[in-house]
Formats: structure tokens, C-alpha cells, sequence
């Protein structure tokens, strides 16, 4: 199979069915680690406007597609079959969401048992840290992107797949709110203040590799914040906000981490 | 100049703006009380102690944002004023002259090329790029002759390339796309003085350069011949004044990105508070500017929901009922009117046969774009066996010809009926009305089909065409009509466009999805809609065809037109509308963005075309030829990604718009009268 859709990647790869090709894969293997996409899957060029004709050679059984993708469906079933992947939670939680669209593909791919296993490990692992989260004392969290003037942070939340995550782990996320339909809001640093307990979980993109330190540096207001101050920060790599059950965890593990310091220090 | 502006009494505006700003100041009180206890302002301001996070919030970002945005404002205003001054045209602005778009689009080159340049701060790229785009406008102004509708087309075009710049951008850098978004739609968010204290001592010196140039200025305000009777080197003057301009504009840009129309407002409403004269104008511009851009960011943080949208992008839509009245004052004064496009050069020796050379080039250009291609093994030619290929490649191909020919006669039907050379159906709004349409579904669905996010585009564009034609049919339609179609076209374009970008940075992964299309793909046409497509560029062809002779009379002015029994209003009118529909179509299905509407028709004129028939049958093969061959160099050079056409096409194509508009000179030349 083939994966347009990165979400429909991730799934597939936990699935332990390694795709013949993925969209955009150079800056998928940069923003998704969980699991690892190997080097020798050809890119598909962008996500969107992949490449069909490289599609059809490399003769997939099926394609996944985000279920708002504006490409032809008659053009990409003249390849394979085509599998829609829900993009976003609907109503449903983040978590929800990323078991469902799981299971779906398990069923698609014919591996319903696999995705059985994946699922309740899956579920083993989030329980397990979310008594390491009510062993540490749970702490309201900030989720999100700081642009690089350190002026803005766009935050993550809502129904999105951060927001299903901080509820299963027992976590408050620190902002209220509103969030967009696809579960982000940017807003001024000075939002980051309204929590005081808070803890901060900034992504660090890998283009602004000392880029994060730089961003904040010289920041007056950032140094000020009560978080800072207390050391509430954590970096989250190789991640992706829009991924699936493999982004969820990998989140949830590096958040109850730095909870865990938070907590100590 | 502007005098169309004045107002009888000015007690009405002062008492608005003096409200306006008052409330804003109170709106800001109850902030910072509501942060801090009014005893601890002082020590706030001063030193926030950094173990009380109340003071920082109050300290580092409540009120360094309040003075930024009036700094910002004022910054704006005075450049504003000194734009509208100097070009003599009541709707100059940095913004609207490109200028704005000129640092920002230095700035997003040197953070991804070059860092190096940024070790003086973002002043300095960005005040390089700003200089850069406001040389070229001037150049353009001196060249005499000019009109103010001119000099604002290009720099909306101008605007619009920066734009296009950007969004390639983003397709080789997708981590900035946030960042770059957040620049374009201009948010005063702050973190302390830094900004404050940048913006600060350039404005004081900006104030204290426009003091010394206020003397040479009001003598500028005399007739040319009567200043260079008193021997003012009026280019110098000029030059100096602009390059003051663009430095502040540049400012603003670098350090809180694009603030849309302040500049253009606040000098009307100073004038229109009672600011005749030039000193008082350069006075009361800034501070009318800078009050309003304060009001409206403080107006902004307190309703409830709407924290998060970038004042930039909201002073824009707050501006769009300012700017449709200005327009109606500048239209119903009628001395605004743009000037004629002259007669073309040497008409062409054997128009036909250059015609059939056209008509052959498509044809193996169309061929090319179906059979040959980078393919998994490098170059191949594609036998009529391989047909899924073919099958995916026919609807694309199909697509640009027919997008092609759709721009390029709404283009030459714009450039005729407006008697504009630089009309293009980009300026028409349509196509951002499109855009704003499916970004906002985007935002508002995020899980619609391809299909409703067509019904979306459509409806935006209508929505566009319905303002476009209330603004035709609110006055008469002369000459000067058609312009203020145009311009009212091109401002609601740009409010349009700002908003676009706005929601796009709210759809989360797909707004890169957005981005492609509003750039201009033909990646998503189906067998079917490129049909669809054919059909309508088939269909506008023959109705411009039909309508040959009211292009061959427009130009010629309403006199010789009513002479011939023609109506020249009804006739405008209608093939406006002609080419605003021709945009829509082309939008909808290939996106927004191409500049081949105004090169099509150029090209067609300067290769000697003269009569109508032959200028459309070869405009419209030129414009199918540009877009097919920006299709195919997009699907092949860089394999096995893409480049939008569009995207493609306004990279290539618009150098060379600049590059003719700059070129002609004399008689045909852009503008000249």
C-alpha cells in the first residue's frame, strides 16, 4: 500500500505493513519518529499534489488519502483501491479518533487482530503513564509551536489529538480555549501566564535546531513567566500535532517526562 | 490632490477620532487594572520584578503592545502622507505601492538564504527590499505622464508577487509556513520593550526628515513648472521623500509584518478632521495613524473570542467601508480617471501568419505537455498505449489551455474596456473571493470534500462579483467608472486576500493544501470539469468575439462611441462582467493566482496586433500557450514533486510584466496620456 496521508503512514507502519511510498517523505521522517519511517520508501512529492504517475510504478494495493483531499478519487482508483483517512476528530476525542482510525485501517488491511494488539498495548502504555502522572501529581499544560519572533505560540488542543491525549493522561490543558476545528489557536506569549502551576511543552522543530534557545533568548517575558521560572519546560521532538496513535504515545511519554522533572524539581 | 476628500465641516470627524482613541485609552486602562493595582504601574514600567508575573504581563507585553501599535500607526501615517503627497495620489500607501511587500518578502529571502544579513537586525533586508520596490514605483512616476491609478495597479501587482514569493517559499521551507503567515497578516503580540525601543528613535528621525523636506514638499504641491521655476530639483525631493517613506514603511514590516491601509486612511481622515495644509498633514497623519491603529488593537484584545486575530489583518477589513467611500468621493470628483491606452506601434506585417505560428506553437506545446515528461526513468515519450498516464494528463492539459484562454481574454477585455494596460483579472477581487471562500470552509469543515470546497470557491467568487458589480452600478459608468471598478476590485482583492491568509493559518496540515491551490494547481481537475472548463473558455471566446465592436470603439472614448449609436456605459458594463466570470470560471478550477491575464494580451499588442478579432483569437493562444508550458515545467522540474502553474507562471511572468511596463516608452507606453 501507498499513503498520501500521513496520519494513514503512521497507522500503517504501527500495523507493521511498511508502505511502498509516502508523500512528502523527507519531511515526514523529520517531524514523525514513532514509528520510524524507513529510508528506502520513496517520496511520493507533495501531500498536496503527489506525484500519480509515480504512484501507478510502484503498483500499490491500496492508497490512503485524507478524507478532505481535494485530488480525483476516479484518477487514484485507476491505481488501487482507495481508503479515505479521516483527518481530524470529529465530535469524537483526540484519542478516540487515532484508535478509530487505527482499527479502521487494521480492518482495511485485513489485519484486525495486529491492530487489536497495537491498540490495547497502546492502551496498556497510556494507563501505565497516567498512574505515573496521579504517582506525580498531575499539572495543567500548555501544548505548543513558538513562532520564531517568540512573540506568538500557537497551541494545541480542543478536539484535536493533544487535547484526547492530555485527557487521557488525567492532564487540564492550561488553555481555555477557544481552538480552531482542527484543534489549534495562535495567541500572544502573555497566555502562557495565566497558569502559574502550568507546565510548557514547546515543539522544537528540527529546522530551528538552537533555533528554540535562540527564540527565547533575550526574551523578557518568557523569562518571567511562572512556568519558566519553575522549570516547567520541556521539548518535544520529532513530532507531529496532526499524527496518530504512534504521535499520541510519543507525546504522552515525553509529557509525563517532563511532569515527572516539573514535579521533582 | 484628494481635494474630492475635504469635508465641510470637520467637528464630526474630530469627535470620532477623538472617541475612537478614547475609547481605545479606556479599554486599555481597564486591562492593565484588571492585571495590576494601579500603585504597582510605575514600578512595572520601570523594572518588573520578574517573581511577580502580574507586573511582567502588565510590563512586557500589555503596554509595550500599546505603544508598538501607536508607534506602528504613526510610522504608517507619516509614510502614508508622504506617498499620497509626493505621487500626487490620493490612494498611495506603502502597502498598496508594494512597498510594504518589497521588505517583507527581503526579510522571509534573507531568514532563509542568507542569515548573515540579519546580523543588524531585520531592519536591514528589509529596508533593502522596501527601498528597492519604491525606486522602481518612483521610476515609474517620474517617467511623467503616469497616472495615480497606474502607479497603484503595479504596486498591487507588486503585492501580489511578493505574495506568490512567499508561498514558494513555504513549499520548500514548510516550518516557516506559521511564521510567514503570521508576518502577512501583521500581530502586535510583544515580549518586552525590544521592538518599542526600535521603532522609537526611526520614527523621531522620520519626523525630523519630513521637517526638514516640508518646505521643498509644499512647494511641490505647486504645479512642476511652477516649483522648477524656483529651482527645486524636484527629482531629488522626490526621491529623498520616497525613500523616507519606504525606510518607515520597511520598519514596520521587520519588526510587526504588514499593516494593511493605515497609511492610506489616516492621511484622508486628518484631512477630513481639518489637516489642510502640508505641515498639518504631516502632523495630524501620524497621530490620526497611530490612534487608530492603538484603537483598533485595543478594541480587538477586549471582544470576547477575537483575541486571536492579527490586528493587521483586521484593520484591513475595518478599513474596507473607509476605503469604498474614498473611492465614490475620488469616482463622483471624476478628476482620478486613468488614461487611454495610445494607439500600438507598427501593426504587425503578416498578422496570420504569425497567428498560425502561435496556433502551431500551442499545438506541439500541448502535445509535449501530453507525452513527454520525467518519468521514473528519467525522460520519456509516452506511447498513446500508456493510458492511465495519458488519461491523467489530458484533464490538466485541457485545463491550462482553457484557464489560459479564460485569463487572457478577461484580461483583454479589462485592458480594453478600462483603456488600462495594467488591469488584470487578478485586480478584479474575484479570485480572492474564491480563495477566502475555501479557506474559510477549510477552517469552519475541515473534513469537506473536494467538491464542496468547489461549491465554496464559487460562492466566494460570486460574492466578489456581487460587491464588484454593486460598485459599478452605483455611478456612472464613463471612463473613470471603470476605473474605480478596478481599484475598488483590486482593495477588495487585497482585504480578501489578507483574510485568506488569516484563516489559513488556522487549517492546521491542510492549509499547505490551500496554499498549492491558491497558487494556482491544475492538479485537481477531474475528465469531466476540464470539459466544463472548455466549454466556458469556448464560450467567453465567442462572446468577446461578439463583441468586437465596442472593443474596437471603447478606446476611443464615449464621444466617438455614442456617435456610433453605441452606449458606451451598457457596453462597459457588460464585458466587465464578461471578464469577471471568465476569472471565476479560471479561479475555481485552477486557482487564483496567474499573471498571464496581463502578459497574454501585452505580448499580443507589442507583436503589432490592432484589430479586435486578431488581438483575442491571439492574446488567448498566447495565454493557453504560457499556462500549458507552466504546467508541464511544473509537473517535470522537479520531479517527482510540483510546482503550481500559477505559482510558476506569476514567478516567470511577472519580472517580464514589470520589465514592458518599465520598457515602453513614449506614446504607447503605460499611462501615458
Amino acid at each position: 500500500m501507498a499513503s498520501i496521508a500521513w496520519l494513514g503512514a503512521e497507522n500503517a507502519l504501527a500495523l507493521g505493513v511498511t508502505p511502498v511510498g509516502v508523500a512528502d517523505a523527507g519531511y515526514y521522517r523529520e517531524r514523525m519518529v514513532s514509528p520510524r519511517l524507513p529510508e528506502a520508501v520513496p517520496d511520493l512529492g507533495p501531500f498536496w499534489e503527489p506525484n500519480l504517475e509515480r504512484l501507478f510504478a510502484l503498483r500499490p494495493d491500496l492508497v490512503l488519502v485524507d478524507a478532505w483531499s481535494v485530488i480525483d478519487g476516479a484518477k487514484l482508483a485507476r491505481i488501487a483501491p482507495v481508503e479515505r483517512v479521516p483527518a481530524y476528530p470529529q465530535g469524537k476525542g483526540g484519542w478516540d479518533f487515532a484508535t478509530g482510525t487505527l482499527r479502521r485501517l487494521g480492518s482495511v488491511l485485513q489485519r484486525e487482530a495486529q491492530a487489536r494488539l497495537v491498540v490495547a498495548e497502546a492502551e496498556q502504555r497510556i494507563a501505565a503513564l497516567r498512574h505515573r502522572v496521579d504517582a506525580a501529581g498531575p499539572l495543567p499544560a500548555y501544548v505548543g509551536l513558538i513562532a520564531r519572533t517568540g512573540r506568538n505560540i500557537t497551541l494545541y488542543g480542543g478536539s484535536g489529538l493533544i487535547g484526547g491525549v492530555l485527557e487521557r493522561l488525567g492532564l487540564r490543558n492550561a488553555h481555555p480555549g477557544p481552538f480552531s476545528g482542527v484543534g489549534t489557536v495562535t495567541v500572544g506569549l502573555d497566555a502562557l501566564a495565566r497558569e502559574p502551576e502550568a507546565m510548557i511543552l514547546c515543539i522544537d522543530l528540527a529546522t530551528a535546531s538552537g533555533g528554540f534557545a535562540r527564540t527565547v533568548a533575550g526574551n523578557a517575558l518568557w523569562r518571567s513567566l511562572p512556568s519558566v521560572r519553575r522549570g516547567r519546560v520541556g521539548l518535544l521532538s520529532g513530532f507531529y500535532p496532526f499524527g496518530g496513535l504512534g504521535s499520541a504515545l510519543h507525546f504522552a511519554e515525553q509529557a509525563v517526562r517532563v511532569l515527572e522533572s516539573s514535579a521533582r524539581g | 490632490m484628494g481635494e474630492g476628500t475635504a469635508i465641510r465641516n470637520p467637528a464630526w470627524p474630530r469627535l470620532l477620532l477623538l472617541a475612537t482613541v478614547a475609547l481605545g485609552a479606556g479599554l486599555l486602562l481597564q486591562r492593565a487594572a484588571a492585571t495590576l493595582p494601579v500603585e504597582l504601574w510605575w514600578p512595572a514600567l520601570r523594572a518588573p520584578a520578574e517573581s511577580d508575573i502580574r507586573q511582567a504581563v502588565f510590563g512586557l507585553a500589555i503596554m509595550p503592545r500599546a505603544v508598538v501599535a501607536l508607534l506602528a500607526g504613526a510610522a504608517l501615517g507619516l509614510a502614508g502622507a508622504l506617498c499620497q503627497h509626493v505621487l500626487r495620489n490620493p490612494l498611495a500607501e506603502p502597502t498598496v505601492l508594494g512597498v510594504s511587500a518589497g521588505a517583507q518578502l527581503a526579510l522571509i529571502a534573507a531568514t532563509l538564504w542568507l542569515p548573515g544579513a540579519l546580523a543588524w537586525g531585520p531592519g536591514v533586508p528589509a529596508f533593502a527590499g522596501a527601498a528597492l520596490v519604491a525606486l522602481l514605483i518612483l521610476s515609474l512616476a517620474l517617467r511623467g505622464g503616469v497616472s495615480p491609478g497606474a502607479i497603484v495597479l503595479s504596486g498591487l501587482i507588486l503585492g501580489l508577487y511578493g505574495a506568490s514569493l512567499a508561498a514558494l517559499a513555504v513549499i520548500f521551507h514548510r516550518d516557516y509556513l506559521t511564521d510567514i503567515l503570521l508576518w502577512q497578516a501583521g500581530a502586535l503580540d510583544q515580549t518586552g520593550w525590544e521592538v518599542a525601543f526600535y521603532l522609537a528613535p526611526r520614527l523621531a528621525a522620520g519626523f525630523l526628515l519630513a521637517a526638514l523636506l516640508i518646505r521643498p514638499l509644499e512647494l511641490l504641491g505647486l504645479s512642476d513648472e511652477g516649483a522648477q521655476g524656483l529651482g527645486l530639483r524636484l527629482g531629488l525631493i522626490r526621491t529623498l521623500t520616497f525613500l523616507l517613506a519606504a525606510g518607515l514603511a520597511g520598519t514596520v514590516a521587520a519588526t510587526v509584518g504588514v499593516i494593511g491601509f493605515v497609511g492610506l486612511i489616516a492621511p484622508h481622515l486628518a484631512r477630513a478632521a481639518g489637516a489642510r495644509r502640508l505641515r498639518q498633514r504631516l502632523l495630524w497623519s501620524p497621530l490620526v495613524g497611530g490612534g487608530l491603529l492603538f484603537a483598533t488593537d485595543q478594541i480587538l484584545q477586549s471582544v470576547p473570542g477575537l483575541g486571536f486575530i492579527p490586528t493587521g489583518a483586521a484593520s484591513s477589513i475595518l478599513s474596507l467601508p473607509l476605503l469604498l467611500w474614498l473611492m465614490r468621493r475620488l469616482g463622483a470628483s471624476g478628476e482620478r480617471s486613468l488614461p487611454a491606452a495610445g494607439l500600438p506601434l507598427a501593426p504587425a506585417q503578416r498578422p496570420a501568419l504569425i497567428l498560425a505560428c502561435l496556433l502551431a506553437a500551442l499545438a506541439v506545446m500541448a502535445a509535449v505537455a501530453l507525452f513527454a515528461g520525467h518519468g521514473e526513468q528519467g525522460w520519456q515519450w509516452l506511447s498513446p498505449a500508456d493510458s492511465p498516464f495519458l488519461g491523467w494528463r489530458w484533464p490538466r492539459v485541457l485545463g491550462a489551455i482553457s484557464a489560459g484562454v479564460l485569463v487572457a481574454v478577461a484580461g483583454l477585455l479589462l485592458q480594453r474596456t478600462t483603456g488600462n494596460m495594467m488591469a488584470s483579472p487578478e485586480l478584479l477581487g474575484v479570485s480572492q473571493g474564491a480563495a477566502l471562500g475555501v479557506t474559510l470552509l477549510a477552517v469552519v469543515a475541515p473534513s469537506a470534500d473536494g467538491a464542496t470546497a468547489l461549491l465554496a470557491a464559487m460562492a466566494g467568487a460570486l460574492a466578489a462579483l456581487a460587491i464588484l458589480a454593486g460598485t459599478a452600478l452605483s455611478g456612472r459608468l464613463g471612463r473613470g467608472g471603470a476605473d474605480r471598478v478596478l481599484l475598488a476590485g483590486a482593495t477588495l482583492g487585497s482585504l480578501f486576500g489578507g483574510l485568506a491568509t488569516l484563516l489559513l493559518a488556522m487549517a492546521g496540515a491542510r492549509a499547505m493544501a490551500l496554499l498549492s491551490w491558491m497558487t494556482g494547481s491544475t492538479a485537481q481537475l477531474t475528465p469531466s470539469l476540464a470539459l466544463v472548463a472548455a466549454g466556458c473558455a469556448a464560450a467567453v471566446l465567442l462572446l468577446g468575439l461578439a463583441a468586437r465592436r465596442w472593443l474596437a470603439i471603447l478606446p476611443l472614448g464615449p464621444e466617438t462611441a455614442a456617435g456610433l449609436g453605441l452606449p458606451a456605459g451598457r457596453g462597459r458594463l457588460g464585458l466587465l462582467t464578461l471578464a469577471a466570470a471568465a476569472t471565476g470560471v479560471a479561479t475555481v478550477l485552477v486557482g487564483p493566482l496567474s499573471f498571464i491575464g496581463l502578459l497574454a494580451p501585452r505580448l499580443v499588442v507589442l507583436a503589432g496586433f490592432r484589430t479586435p478579432v486578431q488581438t483575442m483569437i491571439a492574446a488567448a493562444t498566447t495565454g493557453a500557450l504560457l499556462l500549458t508550458a507552466a504546467d508541464w515545467l511544473g509537473r517535470n522540474l522537479i520531479y517527482p514533486w510540483a510546482l503550481p502553474a500559477g505559482l510558476l507562471a506569476t514567478v516567470l511572468g511577472c519580472p517580464v510584466a514589470l520589465w514592458l511596463l518599465l520598457r515602453r516608452r513614449g506614446p504607447e507606453g503605460v499611462g501615458a496620456r
